[in-house]
């Protein structure tokens, strides 16, 4: 196991117009590795891990402060070219979000946009690889021109991480994937991100307490806006250090 | 914990379960003094309260686990609450025990004659164990640790007694080999009370557990 900081974190503020969203958060995040995000609605995680793909960028209120570094390079620099980031930094929604065209398309769609390949016949191979890696492809492998929409929802979403792992990121960043998922589909995608942490970084915020444990192998607890505890998952659900932690997981505030 | 859980029910559960725990401490307390009893002067009838005694806590051992199961899968404790709800069937798995052995020296106790100044000996270290289980009981109710800690240190005392006391007894035998059998029974009711001590001890030992995340062993 490496224990390589693949993401640092130091005091980042962020701010929508005048009202501050994140206070002071410092953290780090280790390579291939599963870190969940957890905290009750509105304390700032989705915020937070839009900052590592400046997905915010878009919207106009936003400003933040502060320094965020991937394998070293400060990635809050004005010149940073924001798409080459997200292709190293993929991100998968809440609500699975296929593209209005076929299922084979969908994962095609960012290698060709990238030119990642110019190859026919190994564009077909890197798609049929991904949804392999998915488990999609036993499912539906005489429906590959037919539209994603057709799709189950948690066939959706796995169509989306193969989308996303199609352009070989570094770092996966999944913001409550399973929330509008059944059981069998959430199950399935649980056991992808374990297999995908071997060869990813994997940051993922849920609302599922279960979920964080089950899946990560960090967690970190946000609390209106601030990063209160973060450290081991197993430690963190065993025996959590701050009683904002201990009330939040138990139950007791939200 | 200071404040309860959003979910009120989960309160209740929680409630319920240390209530369990706290009724089989106080039946096993009762079973000790009805030993107590017996030990001072024989009666068959205080014999067949101490046996029966056992059977209520066998059933409360089935009760608490069953509760303790229930809110593991429906409520996926964590952090304090896992702590306790773990530590609770632990605990009653020890005064399971505690019945068993407490049952097992009323019945040996039928084919003893204690001579006085050994019966003061017996009756010293059961005083201990009832007092332990006293204090054992408030510690649990008040999750007070540095109670529970004292308590297993009261273990030690149980123990050197023991030790004491069994030396004495294997020494008889050579001196009385023909009444080797009686002071067999004598043997078994006082490694009976070193084991309840250490079960009573190991109670103490979760209280610990829920508060601090530690199992402390001697
Ligand atoms: N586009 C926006 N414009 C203004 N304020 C926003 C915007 N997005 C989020 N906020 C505010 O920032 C704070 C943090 O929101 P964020 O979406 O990061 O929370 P969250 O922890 O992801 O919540 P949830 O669990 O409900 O998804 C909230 O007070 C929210 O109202
Ligand atoms: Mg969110």
């Amino acid at each position: 196991m490496s224990e390589n900081k693949k993401i640092m974190v130091q005091k980042v503020n962020a701010f929508y117009g005048a009202k501050q969203a994140l206070f002071d958060v410092n953290l780090h995040v280790l390579e291939k590795e599963v870190t969940a995000f957890i905290g009750p609605s509105g304390c700032g995680k989705s915020t937070f891990l839009r900052c590592l793909n400046r997905m915010n960028d878009l919207i106009e209120t936003f400003s933040m402060n502060g320094s965020i570094t991937i394998d070293g390079v400060e990635i809050t620099a004005k010149d940073l070219d924001p798409v080459e980031l997200r292709m190293k930094v993929g991100m998968v929604f809440q609500k699975p979000n296929p593209f209005p065209k076929s299922i084979f398309e969908n994962v095609a769609y960012g290698l060709r946009i990238h030119g990642l390949t110019s190859n026919k016949k190994e564009l077909e191979e890197i798609v049929k690889d991904c949804l392999e890696r998915v488990g999609l492809l036993g499912e539906i492998k005489d429906r590959l021109h037919d539209s994603a929409f057709g799709l189950s929802g948690g066939q959706q979403q796995r169509l989306c991480i193969a989308r996303t792992i199609a352009i070989e990121p570094n770092i996966i960043l999944m913001d409550e994937p399973c929330s509008a998922l059944d059981p069998i589909a959430t199950a399935k995608i649980e056991n992808l991100i374990g297999e995908l942490s071997s060869k990813y970084t994997i940051i993922i915020v849920t609302h599922s307490m279960q979920q964080a444990a089950r899946v990560s192998k960090n967690t970190a607890f946000f609390h209106l806006g601030k990063l209160v505890e973060f450290g081991k998952t197993k430690d963190i659900f065993s025996n959590p250090k701050d009683k904002k932690t201990e009330d939040y997981i138990t139950g007791r505030i939200g | 914990m200071g404040i309860g859980h959003i979910v009120k029910s989960y309160d209740n559960d929680l409630d319920n379960l240390k209530k369990l725990i706290v009724d089989m401490m106080e039946t096993n307390l009762k079973q000790l003094n009805l030993l107590y009893t017996l030990l001072s002067a024989f009666s068959s009838h205080t014999q067949e309260e101490v046996i029966n005694l056992d059977t209520a806590i066998n059933g409360l051992d089935a009760k608490i686990i069953e509760e303790a199961i229930k809110i593991f899968s429906l409520r996926n404790p964590v952090a304090y609450d896992l702590r306790f709800v773990f530590a609770s069937s632990h605990v009653s798995k020890n005064l399971e025990r505690v019945g068993d052995y407490t049952k097992a020296s009323a019945r040996y106790a039928a084919n003893v004659s204690f001579p006085d100044n050994i019966k003061s000996k017996y009756l010293e270290i059961l005083h201990i164990l009832i007092e332990m289980l006293h204090s054992t009981i408030n510690a649990f109710v008040n999750m007070d640790v540095d109670l529970a800690k004292k308590v297993i240190k009261t273990d030690d005392k149980v123990d050197f007694l023991y030790n004491e006391l069994s030396i004495l007894l294997l020494q008889k035998i050579q001196v009385v080999p023909e009444k080797i059998d009686e002071i067999r029974a004598y043997i078994l009711i006082v490694r009976n009370f070193e084991r309840i001590g250490d079960h009573i001890a190991t109670c103490c030992q979760y209280v610990n557990f829920i508060e601090n995340n530690i199992m402390i062993y001697n």
